[in-house]
């Protein structure tokens, strides 16, 4: 392989600043936050169950927040605020993908319903 | 004579970024397209094939409490701040509070898995598998559903009453006892009187699913369509339901929580390792790596849930 002249063969120093960059009182606000989060979901299910709102509104909302909790447990438990510069690389190609993946699905249910 | 001497910055190779934890995140991409093809699949199953006639099962019907799904998913919620908090402990040196929260988290996890475990046996109980679920009712489908209806009514005592009384009536008059007869007889023997309406009774479907003679019994349709409504109005009788795509559902949800659920226990394996570390001695502030990495891990199978808890329990 070849090595640029001065490099050393060691395990990379990681520079990021771990949990120091995140108070705990930080996390226990991200805690509440995704639990307030939970309880949205059922309430917006439960309302949808009753018709107080509609199914398109309902799954809206229920998807949205789901979004938002996978966010908030991605940037302050898995520390992505402080090593997205360092992981942008490997997270953003795997979400295009996987968002692809979904979408290129997609005509198979538009056909079924084209079909009904 | 001096001489000037160019020093040449040291290059390291590689990124920023410990090995460990570009392998990790290298591992969770490759299980984000695992999940994302089987949350996919479900996708394409739950909106492409049902119809308005044939709906995808509702969460009731395949015995699917959305509540519990909340409480798992707060449970799975509640050991992610404790791993998180396990990791911040550790990176102060507090040892002894850091396996405080690996043991909490630990708990939780079990929880979780034995919360599932109550969910799949209640679909073992009442046969919400893969193959075991009447989803069809023409031909042979509706013969095999009508005698399983039949069967789990004759279960019941009520019933087992009746076909006693039944049988000895029509010894005794060589003729089939009328519905009425047949309730007048049994509300003697009991000495309750049934006040339920005549189409909210088991006994009433019984009654006619085993009518012979000139007026035949119901078809597999209609008891399909009975059975429906009892169920609906007294949840406690325990009837096979016909379940159009009940087949599919079972096998979606058994494949996505089951790799979940899968994925848990892997995590509380290397919990139970590290609790092992510790009570040999042999866990320190050297291992905050390796918490950190293992906590990455469990966050991953959060955000698993946090997507499967909307997809299977509540839209």
């Amino acid at each position: 392989m070849n090595q640029p002249e001065g490099a050393i063969m060691t395990e990379p120093h990681d520079s990021s600043p771990h949990h120091e960059g995140i108070a705990v009182k930080t996390y226990f606000l991200i805690f509440g936050a995704l639990a307030v989060c939970t309880a949205i979901s059922f309430l917006v299910n439960e309302g949808e169950r009753h018709h107080m709102i509609g199914v398109y509104a309902g799954f809206a909302m229920i998807f949205a927040v789901a979004v938002c909790k996978v966010v908030l447990v991605g940037m302050f438990f898995m520390h992505l605020k402080l090593d997205w510069t360092r992981l942008y690389f490997v997270i953003v190609p795997v979400m295009i993908l996987a968002v692809m993946m979904l979408v290129v699905l997609l005509p198979d249910i538009v056909l079924a319903w084209h079909h009904e | 004579m001096e001489h000037a001497v160019e020093e040449k910055p040291v290059v390291h190779m590689g990124l920023p970024l410990s090995n460990g934890k570009l392998a990790i995140w290298l591992f969770l991409v490759t299980e984000i397209m695992f999940f994302t093809a089987l949350i996919g699949v479900y996708i394409i199953l739950r909106n492409g094939t049902p119809t308005k006639a044939e709906p995808w099962p509702k969460p009731h019907q395949v015995h699917l409490i959305e509540w519990i799904g909340a409480l798992n998913t707060f449970v799975l919620i509640c050991s992610s701040l404790t791993v998180v908090l396990a990791h911040s402990a550790l990176g102060k040196r507090n040892v002894s509070q850091a396996v405080g929260f690996i043991t909490i988290t630990l708990v939780l996890g079990g929880v979780f898995l034995v919360i599932k475990a109550i969910e799949y046996k209640a679909k073992f109980d009442h046969k919400i598998l893969p193959g075991y679920v009447y989803d069809r009712v023409d031909g042979d489908n509706g013969t095999e559903y009508y005698k399983q209806v039949l069967k789990d009514l004759e279960e019941s005592d009520q019933i087992k009453i009746m076909i006693g009384l039944r049988d000895k009536f029509q010894q005794d008059n060589n003729k089939m006892p009328s519905y009425e007869e047949l309730t007048e007889l049994y509300s003697k023997k009991v000495g309750i009187p049934m006040t339920e309406e005549r189409e909210n009774r088991p006994s009433w479907l019984w009654y006619q699913m085993t009518r012979k003679g000139p007026e035949r019994g119901l078809s597999a349709e209609e008891v399909a369509e009975r059975v429906k409504k009892l169920v609906e109005e007294y949840p406690q009788r325990h009837l096979t339901e016909y379940i159009p795509f009940g087949n599919m559902w079972a096998s979606c949800y058994f494949a996505m929580t089951g790799f979940h659920a899968l994925h848990v226990f892997g995590g509380l394996v290397v919990f139970v390792i590290i609790l092992i570390m510790a009570a040999m001695g042999r866990f320190g502030v050297q291992h905050e790596s390796f918490v950190e990495l293992t906590g990455l891990y469990w966050h991953f199978v959060d955000i698993v849930w946090i997507f499967l808890f909307p997809l299977v329990y509540l839209v």
